[in-house]
């Protein structure tokens, strides 16, 4: 047990530190404040969004339920968002050949590393469900018990976004251990379990209407999220017998979760860290290329090799997609509806929703991180600032450009939005993916993470990553709230005219971005002392 | 070839080299030694434009290192103390990335390859993805890739950890006869006896200060570099 909370302080400090790594004493309190700030202004405007919500479900009595949709997103967020945390931390990582050295049980080293990771989905997860939950007691009134169950219901809850991850994990690890090529065959394999979480995904989503208007939710519902549905019938009723049920089930996926990590967890590091017998080699080819094109494969190879920085990026242009396939079936199931009510509903959502997904995890905002200690060598070479910040920018233009294109295009194909709004929403969405990948960069610059003991902390727990995903958080959900709120007060407001504004807003700040890292890059360049 | 006037490199208030005076010429072998934490590898980062520093000049072939970084750095090969590479290229590759960077032309980098890589076996693994190299592999790998634009002066942090017998005999001929043909090279070790045996010149360094410089002949006279250095120490201690 001593060893165990020892590991814990060990993986947390070094969880919590690493996420300001970078940020001096000095620098530090106030990156601290900006971080509260965003991560307050950000649950305000979900509050905003759920207190809407549930008084429209107040209204036709179902208020209760908004306290399940807040725990079910907060859910889906945190599976989505920590899905390859767990494999990083537990598989394949730097400092499992000293852990493994050294006479600490194996479940020690697990769940130590379990809590770490929980830490970081809990705070995901925390984002969305504590607006919920106050606007739950807005409506639904103030009891001891609703408080006590809550406040426990918060910590416990992501046990099953947890178990998910690890069992995705596990999976991911044990297949493409025993295949030829282990390193890429683990991102494609983690690639192909995203695509099917993303799946699931949507077919929840697109089952939600039966879930906020139900008086009895549907089995699917009570199996998938079951320890979630408990603890909201003993919240409503204030059963302790349902609480208990919901104790036992978030333990048991606690456990769980552990226990498949523990499975052949020794067999599965040291066949992922063998490689099968080099091959003999006596003719080789020899070519010049350009600098700027080696950088590049460079780049492209440390993406599809890391797993976790290659999903992790990945994410924003796949969820982009999955967002343009619900928005558009969403424009199309509500067609009972008057046509402009449905544009105005659906549009906002779209744009907004991509521009949040695109900018979600740019790969800029690791690349210097993912250097690690080879950030020496590279800037021991004769390589100028300008090529490496544009090999590293390159990267992520050609990921997310032709997507945010495409979705755009295909959007407003299926939404007649008109010429002007669509030419304004392609727009927008390019813009989008420039300030992100740009911004991204010039953080990771002035946070870079260069010492870490698995990809997870250089791709996922870094200050700068961190940061941007706050920002364009920030930047997404502000002007959809602020849009919803234009047009219950004011009569005939269009989407026209706020985009517009909003395209000039995005233009503005990537310009200043843009002219911030033209004079500021170089000079943190330079600074980073490896 | 290497200049370096009063260099000054803090780490907060902590100050890591302090006021470092030295010269090392063409065709010179210098060996930096000093123990752990004396300020030997800030001085190589600080001399192969890695970090920068607060005071003093670095000329490297009279061209200035804070002035002219990229020109400086075409003239250098800095090996780190550990051999980072990237892991998901394969050896081959990672040469390649070096040659064109430093403009390497095809028969020149197909030569060198083939010489140092044969030498220093590696050359056979050289199509295998570098994550499959042993450590000893990696420091061979990033030796045959500081050689191959022929640097006029090699700034190695202590090269030999790592290597087999024949690989750490074979590269001391190659520094020998690096040194012959007009490089300068600027080492740091721990393995005296070595330093003792290839290098012309040595390089004592203590809490951050210089405390001896001069030929190999001048520093020890007729002990052993060995003594020398731990006499060094006590009377610096005392």
């Amino acid at each position: 047990m001593k060893q165990t909370l020892n590991l814990i302080k060990v993986f947390f400090k070094e969880t919590l530190m690493g996420m300001m790594g970078g940020i001096s004493k000095k620098g530090g309190k106030s990156v601290l404040i900006f971080f509260a700030v965003i991560f307050t202004l950000i649950m305000s405007s979900l509050g905003y969004t759920f207190y809407n919500m549930a008084g429209f479900l107040n209204s036709m009595g179902f208020a209760k339920n908004i306290l399940l949709i807040g725990f079910i997103a907060g859910l889906i967020v945190s599976v989505m968002i920590t899905l390859t945390d767990t494999q990083g931390a537990v598989y394949k990582s730097q400092d499992y050949e000293m852990l493994a050295s050294l006479p600490i049980r194996k479940f020690n080293i697990i769940v130590a590393k379990y809590l770490s990771v929980y830490l970081i989905s809990l705070m995901y997860f925390t984002a969305f469900v504590l607006p919920a939950i106050v606007v739950y007691y807005f409506y639904c009134g103030v009891t001891a018990y609703g408080i006590i169950y809550l406040l426990i219901g918060l910590l416990l809850a992501p046990t099953f976004s947890q178990f998910l991850n690890c069992l995705i994990s596990w999976l991911v690890n044990v297949l493409s251990s025993k295949m030829k090529n282990k390193t890429i065959m683990r991102t494609v394999t983690t690639l192909i379990f995203t695509l099917i979480v993303a799946v699931l995904v949507y077919l929840i989503n697109s089952d939600m209407l039966s879930v906020m208007f139900a008086t009895e939710m549907p089995l699917w519902f009570k199996i998938v999220f079951s320890n979630v549905y408990f603890l909201s019938i003993a919240v409503n009723t204030g059963n302790f017998l349902w609480f208990l049920v919901f104790l036992v089930l978030s333990i048991t996926f606690f456990v769980f979760g552990v226990l498949v990590i523990m499975i052949g967890y020794q067999k599965i590091n040291t066949l992922l860290k063998t490689s099968k017998n080099r091959k003999k080699q006596k003719q080789f080819i020899f070519k010049e290329k350009p600098v700027f094109s080696d950088l590049l494969k460079k780049e492209f190879s440390t993406l599809l090799n890391c797993t976790v920085y290659c999903i992790n990026c990945l994410m924003g242009p796949i969820m982009t997609v999955v967002a343009t396939v619900v928005c558009v079936v969403l424009y199309n199931s509500l067609g009972e509806l008057p046509k402009e009510l449905i544009i105005t509903i659906v549009t906002p959502i779209f744009v907004f929703g991509c521009c949040m997904c695109l900018g979600i995890a740019p790969t800029t905002s690791a690349s210097i991180s993912m250097e690690g200690s080879k950030f020496q060598n590279l800037k021991s070479l004769p390589i100028s600032f300008k090529q490496i910040a544009w090999s590293k920018i390159c990267v992520n233009l050609i990921l997310s450009l032709p997507v945010a294109f495409v979705c755009g295009l295909v959007f407003v194909c299926i939404v007649p939005v008109g010429i002007p709004c669509a030419f304004l929403i392609i727009i927008y969405q390019l813009l989008a993916v420039v300030l992100y990948t740009v911004l991204g960069l010039l953080l990771n610059l002035r946070f870079p993470r260069l010492k870490w003991s698995n990809e997870t902390q250089a791709a996922k727990q870094g200050a700068s990553m961190l940061l941007t995903m706050f920002i364009d958080m920030f930047i997404s959900i502000i002007p959809m709230v602020l849009f919803f709120i234009l047009t219950t007060n004011i009569e005939n407001f269009t989407f026209l005219p706020f985009i517009g504004g909003f395209v000039g807003l995005m233009l503005v700040l990537t310009i200043a971005v843009i002219l911030l890292f033209v004079f500021k890059g170089k000079k943190l360049y330079e600074k980073i002392n490896p | 070839m290497l200049k370096i006037e009063n260099l000054t490199k803090k780490f907060g208030d902590k100050v890591a080299v302090d006021n470092l005076n030295l010269e090392v010429s063409a065709g010179q072998i210098c060996a930096f030694i000093g123990h752990n934490g004396a300020g030997k590898t800030t001085a190589l980062r600080c001399i192969s434009g890695i970090i920068s520093f607060e005071e003093g000049c670095i000329t490297i072939d009279g061209i200035d290192v804070s002035k002219n970084p990229l020109e400086a750095k075409k003239q250098i090969a800095y090996l780190p103390d550990n051999p980072e590479l990237y892991e998901h290229l394969k050896g081959i590759d990672y040469l390649n990335f070096i040659a064109d960077i430093f403009g390497v032309s095809v028969s020149d980098r197909k030569q060198r390859i083939d010489e140092y890589a044969h030498k220093l076996e590696i050359f056979d693994d050289l199509g295998a993805l570098i994550s499959s190299y042993s450590h000893g592999m990696k420091q061979k790998l990033a030796l045959v890739s500081a050689l191959i634009h022929k640097p006029k002066l090699l700034l190695l942090d202590e090269p030999f950890v790592g290597l087999d017998p024949n690989a750490s005999h074979q590269f001391k001929l190659i520094m020998q006869q690096l040194a012959s043909e007009g490089s300068a090279i600027f080492y740091s070790t721990h393995v005296l006896e070595v330093a003792e045996k290839i290098c012309s010149h040595v390089a004592i360094i203590k809490n951050a200060k210089l405390i001896a410089h001069g030929t190999m002949k001048e520093i020890k006279g007729m002990k052993s570099l060995e003594s020398i250095f731990l006499e060094m120490e006590d009377e610096t201690n005392s």
